[in-house]
């Protein structure tokens, strides 16, 4: 069994524009299906605007989905009750994109991370206090910065405050939220090393959201393309990066900036109309699904 | 500036907690030949130096109101006599009259200090009552949205639009006119903080409604905070420059409002000495120019204000904090 399960999953933003205009309905998702598995890393691509933010936070319920089905060990997390569903939240974490925002600038970074800890009733203060130490030491954060404030840290530590603190519950699964796009190309690497080093330690699944899509070749094992809404490709990084079926992927992928200044570049530019935006996913290799007419 | 603010603050409420203590007087006892005394010099010089004292004060004209001083006999000031810092016994010459005496021969600076204890604690709780219904609705309001927030926000501008000084008016008026005074006191902080808090409402709603959408909230939210913690973790600590701004508004604005309504009346007796009720003095201008102490307790309100502005300011916040 999948750890985790998206069925048809739909938000739909519905914008009022006045009284006599009817409203208008921006399809953020549109029957989005995808299955991870356990100690996975599934990366979620796609332009700004494509939904595969807001897919992760419609996962983690912190936008309620217009419709569809979530399943997180074959449970149905969009059912779940409040009490419930906090006490799945132990299970189920997010890094945000922004490290800067996504810190309150009022905590101190000890305070940041025991605050899951608080939130649960986990633990005496003591051992509550062990346990952000733990964390700190854990994503390589010095524990004598444990009474600083956000704004005393670098962005790439930052970030590090952030995995500290989505770690704290002990999760299965991690949503990383464009979780390094913010940072430095070498601070990038070094998140990242961190997030596949702690992958293999604590036994983490993650959905790794990113537009980056030479870092979703490197570090995932499967990857989906979204666009409009949709999930218009998806299967392994091999099948995917070797052979792409859909016009949109190749042109994501001819956009990749490529080292060598010399190296024969063919831009592709996409033309919206060239293929049917509703056609279903089909299977054109091993474990490989396009939405691509015969 | 901090320092200096935070030091004046403490000398006023220290003065107004050690009032029996300090007052060289009762505050309530009148020294029927002293009407409209001016203050007392306290010298150091007489045949050479010598330890403080007064020259007694005698009266030459009850009708010009002029005294004389005997500047034969100096006594001495006692001290830490009969439970006081200081103080001049009536027979040896007394009274010590440090700001002048009042219209009805009342020691004045004695009053100001037992007056504070009332203005002074009065003001704080009414503002600490605003600032906690205001922060309470406007963050339900900004947090929670939708209906909530349209019930509550109209709500809030509802009392905003009243004329808060004809409100308090009104208010006070229907009850009866002659009260106890621990009655007035609860009386006046609840209309106070009744009209204090729509300010206090507004701008935190406005503010709670950004913060809200920022991702530190939504991160919160993640881990599974419940609203309550939300606001009181998040949402509110981000409000926190704003009611600090608001608290120094408010503060001087209920020390006036407790003057106004004493001073038509509605406030406390004339017999408690607050600073509202000791301004009663000062309405009468042509006396203005005799006897300027009776302004004691305007200046005394000044101080205040500047003390509380200085201890705001001093801590770097701006008005309305929206970014980190």
């Amino acid at each position: 069994m999948a750890l985790l399960e998206v069925r048809h999953l739909v938000k739909h933003f519905v914008r009022r524009q006045g009284l006599w205009r009817p409203p208008s309905v921006i399809r953020a998702v549109d029957d989005v299906s995808f299955a991870i598995e356990e100690g996975e890393m599934f990366g979620l691509v796609g332009e700004s605007g494509s939904g595969k933010s807001t897919t992760g936070r419609c996962i983690l319920r912190l936008i309620e989905p217009t419709s569809g089905e979530v399943l997180f060990r074959g449970e149905n997390v969009l059912a779940f009750s409040r009490a419930r569903m906090r006490r799945a939240r132990r299970d189920m974490q997010i890094v945000f994109q922004d490290p800067y925002s996504s810190l309150n600038p009022r905590m101190r970074a000890g305070a940041i991370v025991e605050e899951p800890l608080i939130i649960h009733r986990l633990g005496s203060s003591a051992e509550r206090r062990e346990r952000v130490a733990e964390l700190f030491a854990l994503v390589g954060l010095d524990t004598g910065h444990l009474a600083r404030y956000p704004h005393e840290f670098s962005g790439g530590q930052r970030q590090r405050i952030g995995i500290a603190r989505a770690l704290a519950l002990n999760p299965a699964l991690v949503i990383a939220d464009e979780a390094v796009s913010a940072l430095d190309v070498s601070i990038q690497a070094q998140v990242v090393r961190l997030m596949l080093d702690l992958r293999a330690r604590l036994k983490l699944t993650y959905l790794f959201i990113a537009h980056d899509l030479r870092l979703v070749e490197h570090v995932c094992s499967r990857v989906a393309v979204m666009y409009l809404g949709k999930v218009v490709e998806i299967g392994t990084t091999g099948a995917l990066f070797t052979s792409a079926a859909h016009p949109y992927t190749r042109a994501l992928l001819s956009a990749v900036p490529v080292l060598d200044p010399d190296a024969p570049r063919r831009r592709i530019v996409l033309d919206a109309g060239s293929f049917d935006h509703a056609a279903p996913l089909r299977e054109v290799g091993p474990s490989h699904w396009a939405a691509v007419p015969v | 500036m901090r320092r200096a603010g935070q030091g004046l603050l403490a000398l006023v409420v220290l003065g107004a907690a050690a009032a029996p203590w300090l007052a060289p007087n009762p505050p309530d006892r009148t020294f029927p030949a002293a009407l409209y005394a001016p203050p007392t010099p306290v010298r150091l010089r007489h045949a050479g130096l010598r330890a403080p004292f007064i020259y007694p004060q005698r009266v030459v004209s009850a009708l010009e109101r002029r005294f004389e001083e005997d500047a034969t006999r100096p006594v001495p000031l006692q001290w830490f006599r009969d439970g006081r810092l200081v103080t001049v016994p009536d027979a040896g010459g007394g009274p010590l009259l440090l700001l002048g005496a009042d219209s009805l021969g009342r020691d004045t600076f004695s009053r100001l200090l037992y007056g504070a204890r009332t203005s002074l604690v009065l003001a704080a709780a009414s503002t600490l009552l605003a600032l906690l219904v205001g922060a309470l609705i406007g963050g339900i309001a900004g947090y929670a949205g939708g209906v909530a927030d349209e019930t509550l926000s109209r709500l809030t501008d509802f009392v905003l639009v009243l004329p808060a000084m004809y409100v308090a008016l009104a208010l006070r008026a229907v009850m009866p006119l002659v009260l106890p005074p621990a009655t007035v006191f609860a009386l006046l902080t609840a209309i106070f903080a009744l009209l204090g808090w729509p300010v206090v409402a507004r701008g935190v709603r406005a503010i709670v409604a950004s913060e809200r959408e920022r991702e530190y909230v939504v991160a919160g939210r993640a881990l599974g905070a419940t609203p309550s913690r939300l606001l009181a973790r998040y949402l509110l600590p981000a409000a926190g420059g704003y009611l600090a701004v608001q608290a120094t508004l408010l503060l001087p604005a209920f020390i006036l409002a407790e003057a106004t309504l004493s001073y038509v009346g509605l406030g406390f007796p004339a017999t408690v000495p607050t600073w509202g009720t000791m301004l009663q003095e000062a309405a009468n201008v042509s006396l203005l120019g005799g006897a300027p102490w009776v302004l004691a307790p305007a200046a005394a309100i000044f101080v205040v204000v500047l003390a509380v502005n200085l201890v705001v300011q001093g801590t770097g916040r701006a008005p309305v904090q929206l970014e980190p």
